[in-house]
């Protein structure tokens, strides 16, 4: 096929998709199941953090920023977990809904980082396993290898590249990802 | 009685805010530090009763805090709070005679009874 007749084709299918007509493969029943699961699973996962967040903010509890950062990204990568198995359970038709998500998402990471003292992190990528073992292993917190590696920081840890990126998955626009 | 005097230490303003706010409910007298530095310089004029600090701080951390105030002041207690918890920090704290060590978030129910607890010793 041609790259027009492909731009057309798209082009179409894009139209049909946005007025509801489903153009794509149908997808397979148990994979529906999986998906639905997951949206559920990952929707209850959601509730569990902000009830957690909530308990913790009531005045009861000493927490940090950190603990605010951790508990958010955990919740950030549950919702974004459960959208892409909505999309795939409703055939993408609500894209709006990623949209409003993402705008959601980066206003609250907004707010964190305003409220956040100034702090320099580090954080080690690590695409194979050699580096992180020197490193003391994925997650590490490297204020514990000799060297003075965090030396002027105030967090420094290794991750894996997968690891750190479902984490921070909504906001790779800004990081430059 | 005396109010027993409480210092507390942690980089984060929001920390101090909130157990000066606690504690001082309690009874307590309390002062709070963003770093350590100035807390140790506290130390030399004042006696306190128990020193809360966090483990991970720019400049002096919790563990030296620790060291310092065992070394100096061996009446005064010191707990950890911390939000980077691993075995080895609790190792590394308990081998300095820490008096108690808690993973943020800390209840503030608890810090209020390992207070007490180390203030009754």
């Amino acid at each position: 096929m041609s790259t027009d007749m492909k731009k057309a084709a798209a082009w179409l299918r894009e139209g049909l998709e946005r007025i509801g007509v489903r153009t794509g493969k149908r997808v397979p029943p148990d994979e529906l199941f999986r998906r639905f699961r997951a949206v559920l699973e990952n929707n209850n996962r959601s509730l569990e953090i902000i009830t957690d967040i909530g308990e913790t903010l009531s005045g009861d509890y000493l927490f940090d920023i950190q603990y605010v950062r951790r508990s958010y990204a955990e919740l950030s990568a549950s919702l974004e977990r459960s959208l892409a198995s909505f999309d795939v359970l409703t055939a993408r038709r609500y894209p709006r809904l990623r949209t409003v998500c993402r705008s959601i998402d980066e206003n609250i990471r907004h707010t964190i980082d305003e409220a956040s003292p100034q702090k320099k992190d580090l954080v080690v990528l690590a695409e194979d396993g050699d580096l992180l073992d020197i490193l003391s292993g994925a997650d590490a917190d490297l204020f514990s290898v000799p060297g003075g590696i965090h030396r002027g920081l105030d967090r420094a840890e290794t991750s894996t590249r997968p690891a750190w990126l479902d984490a921070n998955s909504c906001c790779l626009g800004d990081r430059g990802l | 009685m005396a109010q027993a005097r409480i210092m507390v230490i942690d980089d984060e303003k929001i920390v101090g805010d909130m157990a000066k706010m606690s504690l001082q409910q309690e009874g307590y007298a309390v002062e709070t530090f963003l770093s350590a530095e100035p807390a140790l310089k506290r130390l030399e004029e004042e006696r306190f009763g128990v020193v809360v600090t966090d483990y991970k701080m720019k400049g002096i951390d919790g563990m030296e805090v620790l060291r310092t105030v065992k070394k100096q002041y061996p009446g005064t207690k010191v707990i950890m709070i911390t939000a980077f918890a691993n075995l080895d920090a609790a190792i590394e704290a308990l081998r300095g005679d820490v008096h108690d060590f808690f993973p943020k978030p800390v209840k503030i129910k608890e810090l209020k009874a390992s207070i007490k607890r180390a203030l009754e010793k």
